[in-house]
């Protein structure tokens, strides 16, 4: 579908003034998203992880050096890339259907396009019975898995996922990094997440990016080239988890 | 049912039919107010010129002919407050979504709104008796100043009080000027604005009985009380007096009513 | 030749008749002002309350498309100069206290007529040895700034041979008045029938009442009109004053008495009060209307009072200020010139004959 995107992070570095006082979140970031790969992040906190993904998204648009989407420099938000937050951000007064339908509203898809789309979606995260639902009703893990809905709707090319289970107990996280998995496979799409569970990133990704702070820079990047299902308490597994552990911890 | 507490489960179930417990809660203060009332002026605690006994109080608006001037001044009161009251929540509604949404807007009006406001409201009244006389209009328009100052404040805190994670999903979702405002703004602010909406209907009504009394001409349960203050009808003073507080205690919980049945249980409300 | 005779005569005739026409405009409405007071809706105990109930007023502008606007203001005089100054009131009927201050404030007044007077009480606490106007030298006087009473408290000062620096006088409305009487914190005051009630409660007795021959010292006022309504509508101006004088004649009229004190009645004091208020003179006596000797001297030495008080900065035209063709007017036409005693400088009376 749209595995063909690829996102160049080239010597990207931020700097804040703090206090007269030149602070350096991000130094010479340097990495490739290749086309439909699942890549992970992790880092200390105070590592820029976040900082780096609010930049792709569109919502900080002051750095230095080149974020290019399929060769195109971005700026500010757009309609190739979405963000799932870690707090899910449902819009309290609409039902999962309407906060899901928000993320087709910038689209100019015909409006009888727009609730197939929407249902869609609401199908593919197994939330189909709860359209009408208000999140306040919703257990996390649900309304998590409808702000994926609404990030998915619009069919970007590229899916940013800050921490995206990190609120969730040890059960549903579980579950959900499942259905990531499979959701990733179905449409085919670009995945940069950041997460601070070193067994998360493993479990997931095709790589993952480690990064350390003060100031935020890459470590190392590790591939992963174990195949799904992964076990966790395979030799292999546990292996490339010690290599991201080590890079972490040096 | 499986979250009692040990407490709750060990004690009496509650009654099946008739009012709640929480309104013999709510009742019971009053009640003993009452009894406290009665006994200090028969016993003679209070000069009984000065508090009239309940007993004497509650006659009065049926058995007096003076007394019976209230009703219609209740309805006098009512119409007015409405009046002036829709008046205020729509302009102070429209100035405070103004000052919320537009940066531009809020630079120019808020330091002027904000001084303003500052006025203690009964010192405009003889400013708008010398503008408008003392009929209805200078009356309508102290009620209306009276509730729109709280809705102005509160749907202009309500507007920039948004939440930052809200704001960021609305701009990653790319939604328009108009989306942002219906979709996001508004309903966000609505809590704050249905706060404002209640206390511009209890200032509005302590502005109409405020007016009435301190303005006069015509009916009013602010005329009401004057008068009986004038005759020296400490009966019917304590009457106005009661009457205000009832009245307003009506008008809120009619207010809530409507404000719970109007917003959904959308899990905005923190009640 | 006889043409252009009668062509003149024509355009003579409908020349004169567009004057007449401008003279003899009606206004839409008229509003009428005066002091009230009501549990309900405010009434007044005065010459405009008998001039509505009674239809009198009415019956002046029958047949025409001019409608009536009653307004009883609580908020008494300060009030009524407000409407007038605001085009909400044409005609007002009000005290003259201020009546003087709006007037030497630029509002363009013009008197008619007056209406009688105010009859003025003093009471003093019981439990003090307090028996007339003599026995409040050194005390506490509870009396209303800046009002009529404060200027007939003056007045009965002066006939003991009193004056202001003889007493203390604390500035306080009728209601606080009667818990500081009760509280012991003053130990007399001064008003009109409204203090009554104090008495019959048992706290104070009453110890003064212009009623026992104080003409000099009671309350009075005027009904005065806007400077431009007279102007305007001359013919409305007359026949509002005819109504007025014939309303008076109604109060006037002894048979009339019980029907008057009930109208009265409706400004929510109560009946008894009115009665205790008016009693042991004709009524007739007590609501002269005339601009006569004795009304210049009282509205002069109020004009005086006013300045001394530091209530008015400029001196007040009395003679321009009065209108009294009007008052003449009807007097002579409804053939009432001795119905109402003229009375002297002093306030005695003047031989009825003119």
């Amino acid at each position: 579908m749209l595995a063909e995107t690829s996102l160049d992070i080239r010597t990207v570095s931020k700097t804040y003034q703090v206090n007269d006082q030149a602070l350096d979140v991000l130094r010479n970031i340097d990495f490739t998203v290749e086309p439909g790969e699942f890549v992970s992040i992790v880092g200390a906190s105070g590592c820029g992880k976040s900082t780096l993904l609010r930049l792709i998204i569109g919502l900080d648009t002051e750095y230095h050096g080149d974020i290019l989407l399929d060769g195109r420099r971005i700026d500010g938000p757009g309609a190739d890339r979405s963000i799932v937050f870690q707090e899910h951000r449902l819009f309290p007064w609409l039902t999962v259907e309407q906060n899901v339908a928000l993320g087709l509203d910038a689209s100019d898809a015909p409006v009888a396009i727009r609730g197939q789309s929407v249902a869609e979606h609401i199908d593919l995260v197994r939330l189909a019975g709860f359209e009408k639902a208000y999140p306040h009703q919703l257990s996390g893990g649900m309304a998590q898995r409808a702000a994926i809905a609404r990030a998915l709707v619009n069919r970007p090319k590229i899916l940013l996922l800050d921490e995206p289970l990190g609120a969730l107990d040890s059960l549903t996280r579980a579950y959900l990094q499942d259905e990531l998995l499979r959701i990733w496979r179905q449409q085919s799409v670009t995945v940069l997440m950041v997460t601070h569970d070193v067994e998360e990133a493993v479990y997931l990704s095709d790589k993952i990016v480690v990064m350390e702070p003060r100031p935020g820079r890459i470590a190392g990047i590790v591939p992963i080239d174990l195949d799904h299902q992964r076990e966790r308490a395979a030799a292999g597994f546990i292996a490339h988890k010690e290599r991201v552990l080590h890079l972490l911890n040096h | 049912m499986v979250d009692q507490t040990v407490s709750e489960a060990l004690a009496k179930p509650a009654a099946a039919a008739g009012p709640g417990r929480d309104f013999w809660r709510g009742i019971a203060v009053p009640a003993a107010l009452v009894v406290i009332w009665s006994a200090a002026s028969h016993l003679g605690l209070v000069d009984s010129r000065l508090l009239v006994p309940p007993e004497r109080v509650a006659l009065v608006p049926f058995l007096d002919a003076d007394g019976r001037e209230l009703w219609l001044g209740i309805t006098a009161s009512v119409l007015r407050m409405l009046a002036g009251f829709t008046i205020g929540i729509l302009a102070g509604g429209a100035l405070g979504l103004l000052m919320g949404v537009s940066r531009f807007a809020e630079r120019g009006i808020a330091p002027s709104f904000t001084a303003v406001r500052q006025i203690t409201l009964f010192a405009w009244i003889p400013l708008l008796t010398a503008w408008f006389g003392n009929g209805e209009a200078a009356k309508i328009v102290f009620i209306a100043l009276s509730a729109g100052f709280p809705m102005a404040l509160n749907t202009h805190q309500g507007l920039r009080d948004i939440p930052i994670a809200f704001v960021e999903v609305a701009r990653v979702l790319r939604l328009s000027r108009r989306r942002l405002l219906t979709q996001v703004l508004v309903p966000s602010a609505l809590p704050a604005i249905a706060i404002g909406i209640e206390i511009a209907l209890i200032n509005a009504w302590i502005g109409t009985v405020g007016a009435e009394y301190a303005m006069g001409l015509g009916r009013g349960v602010g005329a009401f009380l004057a008068e009986g203050r004038e005759q020296f009808r400490m009966d019917i003073v304590i009457v106005g007096v009661l009457t205000l507080a009832l009245v307003g205690f009506v008008l809120n919980t009619l207010l809530r009513a409507g404000v719970a049945r109007l917003m959904p249980a959308s899990g905005n409300s923190r009640r | 030749m006889i043409r252009i005779r009668q062509t003149l005569l024509a355009a003579a005739v409908a020349i004169g008749s567009v004057g007449v026409a401008a003279a003899a405009e009606l206004p839409p409405v008229i509003h009428f002002a005066g002091v009230g007071s009501g549990f309900g809706l405010p009434f007044g105990q005065n010459t405009f309350a008998v001039a509505q109930v009674k239809g009198v007023m009415e019956a002046e502008f029958a047949g025409t498309d001019v409608r009536l606007d009653w307004g009883y203001f609580t908020g008494t005089g300060p009030a009524i100069n407000e409407a007038l100054a605001n085009g909400q009131a044409d005609f007002a009927q009000y005290g003259s206290i201020p009546n003087i201050i709006g007037y030497a404030n630029g509002l363009p007044t013009r008197i008619l007529l007056s209406y009688g007077g105010t009859n003025i009480f003093a009471v003093a606490r019981k439990d003090l040895p307090i028996q007339s106007i003599k026995d409040l030298r050194g005390r506490k006087i509870a009396v209303q700034k800046a009002t009529i009473i404060h200027w007939a408290l003056l007045k009965a000062l002066q006939a003991n041979g009193l004056t202001e620096r003889d007493v203390t006088i604390v500035d306080l409305k009728n209601p606080d008045t009667f818990a500081a009487l009760a509280a012991g914190s003053i130990d007399a005051a001064f008003g009109a029938s409204y203090i009554l009630p104090l008495r019959d409660q048992g706290i104070v007795k009453v110890i003064y009442s212009t009623k026992d021959g104080g003409a000099q010292a009671t309350g009075f006022g005027a009904i005065v009109v806007t400077d431009s309504f007279q102007k305007r509508y001359p013919e409305a101006t007359q026949r509002v004053v005819d109504g007025l004088v014939k309303a008076g004649r109604f109060i006037g009229e002894d048979e009339n008495r019980e029907e008057v004190l009930r109208i009265w009645a409706k400004s929510g004091v109560p009946y008894e009060i009115i009665a205790e208020d008016f009693a042991g003179k004709p009524l007739r006596a007590q609501t002269n209307p005339l601009i006569d000797d004795f009304y210049l001297a009282q509205f002069r030495d109020a004009i005086e009072f006013e300045k001394q008080q530091k209530l008015i900065r400029r001196d007040v035209d009395l003679t321009a200020w009065l209108e009294p063709r009007y008052l003449a007017d009807a007097l002579k036409r409804l053939d009432l010139e001795n119905f109402w005693p003229h009375r002297s400088a002093d306030g005695l009376r003047q031989s009825a004959a003119n």
